[in-house]
């Protein structure tokens, strides 16, 4: 009798990470991704924006990096939900480039019902931009970021020029400074970019802190691919 | 706009529905005056209009019957019946009279004189069979006005028909005495102008007519000239749906409430569902048994389905028992009205394949339809293009009222013009609700301000938000004015002002407008 060349027995045993690569879930949540602008995707440490996660953005230009931040979503057919921040000029969210057919502003005034009403709409929009303002209480924001990351919505807190609200714990804390505005002169011209430096901070695999330049807008109206390494190793990149 | 209308007299139908036979003299006498007469006591000299004891004089066999007109209805309800034959928008004018638009019958029957015929031989031969033969007229006319009067001389014609060509009306009202417009007051003091004629009033002057006349007026002489445009109370009667659940003991709880309205909700649904009708908007109502009220309409562009209404209950009741203790009812919820405000013809529902709604907005619009129950309606906004200039005028926000029910929400003509003089892209991302009042200083801590020419009384250096501060934010850089005056031709609308774009040296940038000589923030590039 004669034995087969290779013996079952001579196959290596797979290795430990080859049966962890067979047994993963079909999507990691670091897979679960929604799309940013290009520019923006050097910014995130996953290269967009995971679902079920909060991120907390403040600063003077906090409002335009938020508009970005979430139009490539828009565009891409998700809902966006804007909770307060009564002083959004709806011109501005669509020169940012979201779909109108799919945004919709919500005034909970001073009802009193802001988590009620954010519990109703977590699950069901796909991104939902909350003003730093309205208040939350901590055992309510923790109820809230349980319901997220359980419904995979996305939870995006602004508070524009202001500091970050303590009461919901951000996975991504991005601070816009440094703003300085190009295009206007002395009584003449207009303004048409702003050239920004945006601190990165968070959890988890973002906890690595990163500082980024960015063009928020830039002067053309597509998004401008073209960048710059500067020697310091920061990047400019131009958003719009 | 006239309409085409057939109009079934029986001038005689009081005498006729006593049930009397066609050769008894019988009159009808109201108030001392005859009020109807058979034919057999025409012949005798009673006249409509007659006293009663000279009618009795005229005819000793006189057989007087007193007026009912709850009897004339019931018994004209089957000659109603006769002509829903021909047409289910019969209107009734009076017991004795009947109207119908022949726009789709005449099509069918083969033109309004062929109707006319078949519709009078008909009723004839119905009436004949009680003895009352040749006591009906049917007119064809534009207008019910001028068909009425066609069908009172069609009642003498052999085949008891008569048809006024479209657009004859005038023509043929004229020699009508003007008495016929069945004003007594107006007629008398038309036969002392001199005017005996419909023709003749209807040859006066509209201004004329208003002038002396008033509106009422005006009505006749339109009348008179042929053209009747009263509304038509015509279309199948109005179904109610509306729909009730008394809750006892009280709900005090929403899934109590919820539940009770499933059934009413289900109730409604088939009832709907079985006439093929579906419920676009719907008026729900709670009331508590201390009087409290709740109401509230909803809309959903496809139609609501018995668990749609369910849901919108809940969380119209949500957001009621379970809101701000101020608003809070003080008792439970003892009944629930639904109220189909708006009914469509049910065609079905199917999602999006391509583009088009899908279920992730389906959902989204049930999440907002449901904080809509939360905070109202008005809560809920979404952006509608408007055009114009300034960064407030471009977009503003429109209440939400379902998902793709607005699809020209964000086109027009007014979207896509020019406007000149616009504020630059990029546009301010930031409108303060409230304008936020600054002072401009120029280097020697003077004000700024705007000439009537549109130009800077001097070059701004510092911005102060609050008078009270000593020294003012530095300016990095500016632009303007640029000059903005608005709708002058309206006085209520009218702005003028002009407007600034400023750099300020901390990095932030706003865009301020002055108007009537004070300063403040527009807008803020955030």
């Amino acid at each position: 009798m004669v034995l087969p060349a290779a013996l079952p027995s001579s196959v290596p045993p797979p290795s430990l990470k080859e049966l962890a690569e067979r047994i993963r879930p079909v999507v990691l949540a670091r897979q679960a991704v929604v799309p940013v602008v290009e520019p923006l995707q050097r910014l995130l440490p996953d290269g967009g924006l995971i679902r079920g996660s909060t991120v907390a953005i403040g600063g003077v230009g906090a409002t335009s990096l938020a508009l970005q931040l979430v139009a490539a979503a828009s565009q891409a057919g998700s809902w966006v939900a804007v909770v307060g921040l009564n002083d959004l000029a709806p011109s501005a969210v669509l020169e940012a480039n979201l779909d109108a057919e799919r945004i919709a502003f919500i005034d909970p005034g001073n009802s009193g019902r802001q988590v009620d009403v954010l519990a109703a709409l977590i699950g069901a929009v796909d991104v939902v931009l909350l003003d730093a303002r309205l208040l939350l209480r901590p055992s309510e924001g923790r109820r809230l970021a349980s319901r997220l990351r359980e419904r995979g919505s996305i939870l995006v807190v602004v508070s524009p020029g202001g500091v970050v609200n303590s009461s919901l714990s951000a996975d991504l804390s991005l601070t816009v400074g440094d703003a300085q505005w190009e295009g206007l002169g002395r009584g003449h011209g207009h303004l048409r970019s702003r050239r920004v430096c945006i601190g990165v901070d968070g959890r988890g695999r973002a906890s690595r802190t990163a500082r980024c330049e960015l063009l928020l807008p830039a002067i053309d109206v597509q998004v401008a691919t073209a960048e710059s390494e500067r020697e310091d190793g920061t990047v400019v990149a131009f958003i719009r | 706009m006239n309409v085409r209308t057939l109009v079934v007299l029986c001038p005689d139908w009081p005498v006729i529905a006593t049930a009397a036979s066609a050769d008894e003299a019988v009159a009808v006498i109201a108030v001392n005056r005859v009020m109807s007469t058979s034919p057999a006591a025409r012949v005798e000299g009673v006249e409509v209009g007659l006293r009663r004891r000279d009618a009795q004089r005229r005819c000793p066999a006189l057989q007087i019957v007193d007026p009912d007109p709850d009897r004339d209805a019931r018994v004209f309800a089957s000659i109603a019946a006769l002509v829903d034959r021909f047409t289910p928008r019969v209107e009734l004018s009076f017991p004795g009279s009947l109207a119908f638009p022949t726009l789709g019958p005449s099509r069918y029957f083969g033109g309004d004189e062929l109707l006319a015929r078949l519709v009078a031989s008909e009723i004839d031969e119905a009436l004949g069979s009680s003895g009352w033969f040749d006591a009906v007229g049917v007119g064809v006319a534009d207008g019910i006005f001028a068909a009425t009067r066609a069908a009172e001389l069609a009642v003498t014609e052999p085949d008891h028909v008569r048809v006024i060509p479209s657009g004859e009306a005038a023509k043929f009202l004229s020699p009508f005495p003007v008495s016929v417009l069945g004003r007594p007051e107006l007629a008398d003091v038309l036969h002392r102008l001199g005017l005996r004629r419909l023709g003749d009033f209807a040859a006066l002057k509209v201004d004329d007519v208003v002038a002396r006349f008033g509106v009422e007026g005006r009505f006749l002489h339109r009348l008179a000239r042929g053209i009747d445009d009263r509304p038509s109370s015509l279309g199948p009667p109005p179904r109610s749906f509306d729909a009730e659940s008394v809750i006892d003991p009280p709900a005090e709880r929403v899934d109590i409430a919820a539940f009770a309205a499933r059934i009413v909700a289900d109730d409604l649904h088939n009832r709907l569902r079985a006439e093929g009708l579906a419920c676009t908007r719907l008026l729900i109502v709670a009331e508590t048994d201390a009087g409290e009220r709740l109401e509230r309409v909803w809309r959903h562009e496809g139609a609501l389905s018995s668990t749609g209404i369910v849901d919108r209950v809940r969380w119209q009741l949500d957001g009621w028992l379970n809101g701000p203790s101020a608003q809070r009812p003080s008792g439970g919820v003892s009944r629930l009205l639904l109220i189909p405000d708006e009914v469509m013809p049910a065609r079905g529902r199917q999602h999006g394949f391509w583009g088009g709604e899908t279920e992730a907005d389906e959902r989204a619009g049930r999440a907002l339809a449901r904080v809509q129950g939360m905070l109202g309606v008005a809560a809920v906004t979404v952006p509608e293009r408007r055009g114009g200039r300034g960064p407030a005028d471009v977009v503003v926000r429109a209440p939400f009222v379902g998902i793709d029910g607005d699809e020209d929400r964000n086109r027009g003509s007014a979207v896509d013009a020019p406007w000149p003089g616009r504020v630059p892209s990029p546009l301010p991302t930031l409108l303060p609700s409230e304008p936020l009042s600054i002072e401009v200083l120029d280097a020697t801590g003077a004000p700024v301000w705007v000439s009537g020419r549109g130009t800077l009384s001097a070059e701004p250096s510092t911005v102060k938000f609050d008078a009270a501060v000593r020294n003012g934010i530095s300016i990095a850089g500016w632009a303007g004015p640029w000059p903005c005056d608005e709708r002058w031709w309206d006085q209520l609308t009218h702005r003028r002002r002009a407007r600034l774009q400023l750099a300020l040296s901390d990095g932030r940038a706003m865009l301020l407008q002055i108007e009537q000589g004070s300063w403040s923030v527009e807008a803020v590039y955030d």
